[in-house]
């Protein structure tokens, strides 16, 4: 029951704390090399006392807080990329490289079959919220068994580790293994940027259909930092 | 304890798909920011006659805010009047409808006048992988073509309109030119397509006092999910639709145990 709350409780508590109608999102205009500087120079001072209003709300409804803040054009913080997985009881080490999407709109997953595809529009390892989702070939026709064929068998709790391009190593637990028909995947949820920091494992599953050369299912293993 | 953990972890991914989608939009409220485009004039902004911008200088961005729906007064006076009395650059008034997401842009008109054009920001889904550009004409300066990498990406632009396009996420190089010609007005400047971002470039300036430049507003969370994940095409890891490799290797495996045992047996009757 406990288990049940926080499943509900820990994405909904975090959404519910990172919301704050009425504040302002950090700066994320990026001037540009012909803009004035001046963007810099007034950035600082923003949102100091953006919620000046909020305590006199009753006296004017449409009336903004004072002053507005200036987006200012500091980079949003980068996080490094994944380069390497393990996952030690299954014997599982192996190169990850960066992937976005493919012509037909599905994530690009890399050729090798003994290299995983990070999905690099989302978030890395470190970022303070989101999915970091991992994708590995399961088998292929031609090359065999993939990185993650033994996926669909790993333990709770089992540790993964990941290495970012920084040296750093991120230790995760596995919290969960599912099944999904490929037809009712919960891709906004696998892709979010948004909740509870956690990684993504995905390979394929289920049954195989020779047609199409395809599986029908998406093995999906979620774990959250250790 | 394995079914508990699949109902937990399917309630967390149901969890976390409710709010994939980012901050919702706060019933009755619309986002608004504000766009300087006047060159060489610090302003004060005051709303329904209150300072909301204090020496808001040029080529900045400020919000965006969540406003409740309405109509609101806006004067801007130069930064050095802070009390806004007396007659301002601009009085506009403008009109903000719950969900809404404006730019008010403070900018020149094409000949010069200084006035308040809002525009309505398109926030709708990006598909994955790709970033919304989209530029505005708030300069005072003729017909422009905007050309990205060289090639002409939105022709013969005009102020107060613009032009929108989606493009594969990823940096460009954006200049602008005047229409039907190659004569460079602004640019070239590098400009960061985020992935799942509206980026929005305003020219403003004047052509006249050679004061064109560029000011970009980003609105960020805009981006989807990729459509699948194809990630298997051999078949050896077959579950459900048959008896997988797997099971079949174990049988086989079985099957020389037993074989063996058999044979030992027989070997131990003798």
């Amino acid at each position: 029951m406990l288990g049940l709350v926080l499943a509900v409780g820990a994405p909904l508590g975090w959404h519910l704390g990172h919301r704050q109608p009425g504040a302002l999102r950090p700066g994320t205009a990026v001037a540009l090399a012909t803009t004035p500087p001046s963007t810099a120079a007034s950035g600082a001072s923003a949102g100091s006392s953006g919620s000046a209003s909020a305590g006199s709300g009753a006296s004017a409804p449409v009336m903004p807080p004072s002053p507005i803040p200036i987006q200012s054009p500091a980079a949003q913080k980068a996080y490094p990329a994944p380069v390497r997985l393990s996952i030690p009881t299954l014997r599982i080490d192996a190169p990850v490289i960066a992937e976005g999407v493919a012509p037909d709109g599905q994530m690009a997953i890399p050729d090798d079959i003994h290299t995983l595809g990070w999905y690099k529009w989302g978030p890395a390892p470190g970022a303070p919220a989101g999915s970091v989702v991992i994708v590995g070939h399961v088998d292929s026709a031609v090359a065999g068994t993939g990185t993650f064929f033994t996926l669909r068998t790993i333990a709770d709790q089992a540790a993964v580790q990941v290495r970012t391009a920084d040296g750093r190593t991120h230790t995760y637990r596995v919290l969960s293994r599912q099944e999904f028909r490929k037809t009712s995947v919960p891709l906004a949820a696998i892709f979010a940027r948004t909740g509870t920091p956690r990684l993504t494992l995905v390979t394929c599953g289920g049954p195989f259909d020779r047609a199409t050369r395809s599986y029908e299912d998406n093995i999906v293993v979620t774990a959250v930092p250790a | 304890m394995k079914r508990i953990y699949a109902v937990l972890a399917g309630l967390f991914l149901l969890a976390a798909g409710l709010f994939a989608a980012g901050p919702a939009q706060a019933a009755g409220t619309a986002s608004v920011s504000v766009v300087h485009g006047i060159p060489n004039t610090p302003v004060n902004v005051f709303v329904n006659g209150k300072s909301t911008l204090a020496d808001f200088k040029p080529g900045t961005v400020a919000g965006p805010l969540q406003l409740p729906a309405g109509t609101y007064k806006i004067t801007i006076f130069p930064a050095a009047n802070t009390a806004g009395t007396g007659t301002p650059v601009i009085s506009a008034s403008a009109t903000v409808a719950a969900g809404n997401n404006v730019t008010l842009v403070a900018h020149l008109t094409a000949d010069g006048k200084p006035t308040l054009t809002p525009f309505a920001n398109d926030t709708s889904a990006i598909p994955a992988g790709q970033a919304r550009l989209i530029v505005r004409h708030t300069a005072a300066a003729p017909a422009v073509d905007v050309r990205a990498n060289g090639a002409v990406a939105f022709k013969s632009l005009t102020n107060p309109n613009q032009a929108m396009a989606n493009l594969p996420a990823g940096s460009i190089s954006a200049d602008v030119v005047l229409a039907g010609t190659s004569t460079v007005a602004i640019g070239p400047a590098t400009l960061n397509l985020a992935e799942g971002t509206d980026t929005i470039v305003y020219a403003i300036g004047s052509a006249s006092d050679k004061t064109l430049s560029l000011v970009v507003q980003t609105i960020d969370g805009l981006g989807s999910a990729p459509g699948g994940m194809p990630a298997g095409s051999g078949g050896l890891a077959t579950t459900g639709g048959g008896i997988p490799m797997g099971v079949w290797l174990l049988s086989g495996a079985g099957a020389l145990v037993a074989l063996a045992a058999a044979g030992r047996r027989v070997r131990a009757v003798r």
